[in-house]
C-alpha cells in the first residue's frame, strides 16, 4: 500500500527548479494536491506546464526542490511513483496500426495483468468509453475525440492512485471536447486524484476543484476559480437600454456609482465597483428616473479569461 | 504491488508490439524481402567477371556482404521507429510506467531481429542458388544466422540512440544512413582490403563491418574462424555496452 500520509496530499511540489542549458523552464514552483481533487495547472504556452508533469511522472529529474507524489520521492523512490501514476501526454500516444483492443491489451499486459485479464479489463474499457464498436478497427481510423478517448481509458488499464492529463483537449473539435469533460469528471467521482494541465480557461474552471496558475516557470496564483476571480477585481453590473441614442446619458448618470465603460454594440453599459449588488438598485433607480427604458440588468462574475490576463499581464499592460 | 518489473515479460510484450507494427507495414514487408534480392543480382551482374578473373571466388564472397548491408538497412528502420515512438508519446508514456528501464531497447532489438531472420534466410537461398556452399555444412550455416542476427541487434541499438536525436522519423532515417554508407565503403565487403590506399587499410581491416564479413566468411568456406570470431566478439560485446550505457542515458522526453 502506497503511504497515506496524515494531511491527505497526493502531491507536494516544494520549491521545483528545472534548468534546460541556461533556461529555467521551472523557476521555484511551489503546490500542493489533496487526494481525490483535480488540480488545474493553467498557463501560456511555454509556462512550464507540460514539464512539470514530465517532472512529477519521473520522465525528467529536478535540478533543485523535492517533489513527492502519492508519498514517494519522484527521484529517490521513482519505481514507487511509477505503479502509482498514469500519464496521458499531450498526443495521443496510441498506435494507429493497431485496433483500440490491441492497445489496451498491450498496456493492461505492460501493467502485469495476464492475458486473459488484459483482455476482459480491455472489453470493459471499450464499454466505458463508448468505443465498443471500434474495438478492432485500426486507431488510424479513429476521429480525433475517440482517440483521446482511448487514450485516457489506456491510462486506466489498473487505476491509478494520480492520473496526469497533459493539455487533454488540445485539437479537439467542440463537441468531442465537452464528451471528454464528461469523461474527466467521471473520473472525479471515482475518487481519482488528477492533474490536468489546460491553456483553456473555460476548462480550469469546469473541470478543477483548484487552479494553479503558472505563467514563466512560477506559480502566479492559486485558489478556486471563485477565489481567483474574486481576487482580481470585483463583479460588474451590466445593464442594457432599449434606446441607444440615451447611451451617453446614462453614462453620465451612472457615473457616480463606478467605474463605468459602454459597449455602443451592445447598448450596454458596465459599471464596476466595490459591490456589485448595492450598485446595481442604484443604477437602475438613476436610469428609471430619467425615463431611460431598461431592457436587461444584471451581474456579471469576471471570467478566468480576464483573471488570467490580468495575472500574466507582465509588460503588455504598458505596451 | 510493490513487484519489480519482468525484463523477459516486458520485453515480449513491447517486442509483441513492434512486430505487429512492421508486418503490418507492407512497405517494411518489402523493403525486408526485396532489397536483399535486388542489390546481391546487381552485385553479381556488375562485379563477378572482374572478381573471377583477379582469381576470386565471387559466389562465396557476395553473400556476407549483402547479408550485412541488409542487416544495416534492417538496423535503420530502428531509428525511424524511435523517433516516431517519441513524437508519438510512447516513450514517455512507457518509460513513466512500472516498465523494465531495458526492455525498450531490447524489444527494438528482438523486432529487428525477426525482420533480419527474413532478409537472411532470403538471402541465403538467392546465394546458394548463385553457387554459394557451406563447406562445412549445417554448421557453418546455422553458425553464419547467429552472426547476423546479433549483428543487426547490435546496430539496431546504435540506429535507437540515433533515433532519439532526430527531430521527425524523417529526419532520423536520414541520420541513420550517415554511418552506413562509409563503414560498408570502407570495409572488405566489395573490394579486398589492400586495395585501399595505405593509410586506410588499419581503420578497412579492423572495423567492426569488415571484422563481421570475415568471420560470415570463414563459416561459409569453413575456416579458420577462431581468430576472426574473437575480434567479432570483441566489437559486438564493446559495442553492445557503449550503446547500451549511453541509452540508459537518454532522456525520454525532449
Amino acid at each position: 500500500m502506497a503511504s497515506d500520509d496524515g494531511e491527505g496530499l497526493a502531491i507536494e511540489v516544494d520549491g521545483l527548479v528545472k534548468r534546460f542549458g541556461d533556461v529555467e523552464a521551472i523557476a521555484g514552483l511551489s503546490f500542493e494536491v489533496r487526494r481525490g481533487e483535480i488540480l488545474g495547472l493553467l498557463g501560456p504556452n511555454g509556462a512550464g506546464k507540460t514539464t512539470t508533469v514530465n517532472v512529477l511522472s519521473t520522465l525528467i529529474e529536478p535540478d533543485a526542490g523535492t517533489v513527492r507524489v502519492d508519498g514517494f520521492d519522484v527521484v529517490a523512490e521513482s519505481h514507487r511513483v511509477r505503479q502509482a501514476i498514469s500519464l496521458t501526454g499531450q498526443f495521443a500516444a496510441v498506435d494507429a496500426q493497431l485496433s483500440g483492443h490491441e492497445n489496451l491489451v498491450l498496456f493492461a499486459r505492460l501493467r502485469g495483468l495476464p492475458k486473459g485479464e488484459a483482455a476482459a479489463r480491455s472489453t470493459e474499457l471499450l464499454a466505458d468509453f463508448g468505443l465498443t464498436d471500434a474495438a478492432d478497427r485500426r486507431v488510424g481510423e479513429y476521429s480525433g475525440g475517440m482517440r483521446r478517448r482511448l487514450d485516457i481509458a489506456c491510462s486506466l488499464v489498473v487505476e491509478p492512485r494520480v492520473l496526469f492529463l497533459d493539455e487533454p483537449t488540445t485539437g479537439l473539435d467542440p463537441r468531442s471536447r465537452s464528451e471528454l469533460w464528461q469523461v474527466v469528471r467521471r473520473l472525479r467521482a471515482g475518487g481519482i486524484t488528477i492533474v490536468l494541465t489546460t491553456q483553456y480557461l473555460e476548462e480550469a474552471d469546469l473541470l478543477a476543484d483548484r487552479i494553479v496558475v503558472i505563467d514563466e516557470g512560477r506559480s502566479v496564483a492559486a485558489g478556486t476559480a471563485a477565489e481567483l476571480k474574486q481576487a482580481t477585481g470585483g463583479t460588474t453590473c451590466v445593464v442594457s437600454i432599449v434606446e441607444a441614442g440615451r447611451l451617453d446619458e446614462a453614462e453620465q448618470l451612472a457615473a457616480p456609482f463606478g467605474e463605468v465603460a459602454v459597449d455602443p454594440e451592445q447598448g450596454e453599459l458596465r459599471v464596476a465597483s466595490e459591490s456589485a449588488i448595492d450598485t446595481l438598485p442604484e443604477v437602475i433607480g438613476a436610469l428609471r428616473g430619467a425615463g431611460i427604458t431598461i431592457a436587461e440588468a444584471g451581474i456579471r462574475q469576471p471570467t478566468l479569461d480576464e483573471v488570467f490576463l490580468a495575472l500574466t499581464d507582465r509588460s503588455g499592460a504598458a505596451a | 504491488m510493490s513487484s519489480r518489473p519482468s525484463l523477459v515479460r516486458d520485453t515480449t510484450v513491447l517486442g509483441g508490439r513492434a512486430i505487429a507494427l512492421w508486418t503490418r507495414n507492407p512497405a517494411s514487408m518489402a523493403s525486408a524481402l526485396i532489397f536483399p534480392i535486388v542489390f546481391f543480382t546487381l552485385f553479381n551482374l556488375v562485379a563477378r567477371r572482374m572478381m573471377t578473373a583477379r582469381g576470386f571466388d565471387y559466389a562465396q564472397l557476395l553473400p556476407a556482404t549483402v547479408v550485412v548491408q541488409a542487416m544495416f538497412f534492417t538496423a535503420m528502420s530502428a531509428a525511424y521507429w524511435v523517433a516516431n515512438d517519441r513524437l508519438t508519446g510512447m516513450t514517455p508514456r512507457v518509460r513513466s510506467m512500472p516498465v523494465h528501464r531495458a526492455a525498450p531497447l531490447l524489444a527494438r532489438s528482438v523486432s529487428e531481429m525477426t525482420r533480419g531472420v527474413i532478409s537472411v534466410v532470403v538471402l541465403l537461398i538467392v546465394g546458394v542458388i548463385a553457387g554459394m556452399r557451406f563447406q562445412v555444412g549445417i554448421q557453418g550455416a546455422l553458425g553464419f544466422v547467429a552472426v547476423a542476427l546479433v549483428f543487426v541487434a547490435v546496430t539496431s541499438m546504435g540506429m535507437g540512440l540515433i533515433g532519439a536525436m532526430g527531430s521527425t522519423p524523417e529526419a532520423a532515417s536520414s541520420l541513420a544512413s550517415v554511418p552506413y554508407l562509409p563503414l560498408l565503403m570502407l570495409s572488405n565487403g566489395f573490394v579486398p582490403v589492400e586495395d585501399f590506399p595505405g593509410w586506410l587499410q588499419g581503420f578497412a581491416r579492423h572495423q567492426p563491418v569488415t571484422r563481421t564479413i570475415d568471420l560470415m566468411r570463414a563459416l561459409i568456406d569453413g575456416g579458420p574462424t577462431l581468430e576472426p570470431f574473437w575480434w567479432w566478439v570483441g566489437w559486438m560485446v564493446v559495442l553492445g555496452v557503449v550503446f547500451t550505457v549511453l541509452a540508459a542515458r537518454v532522456r525520454p522526453v525532449r
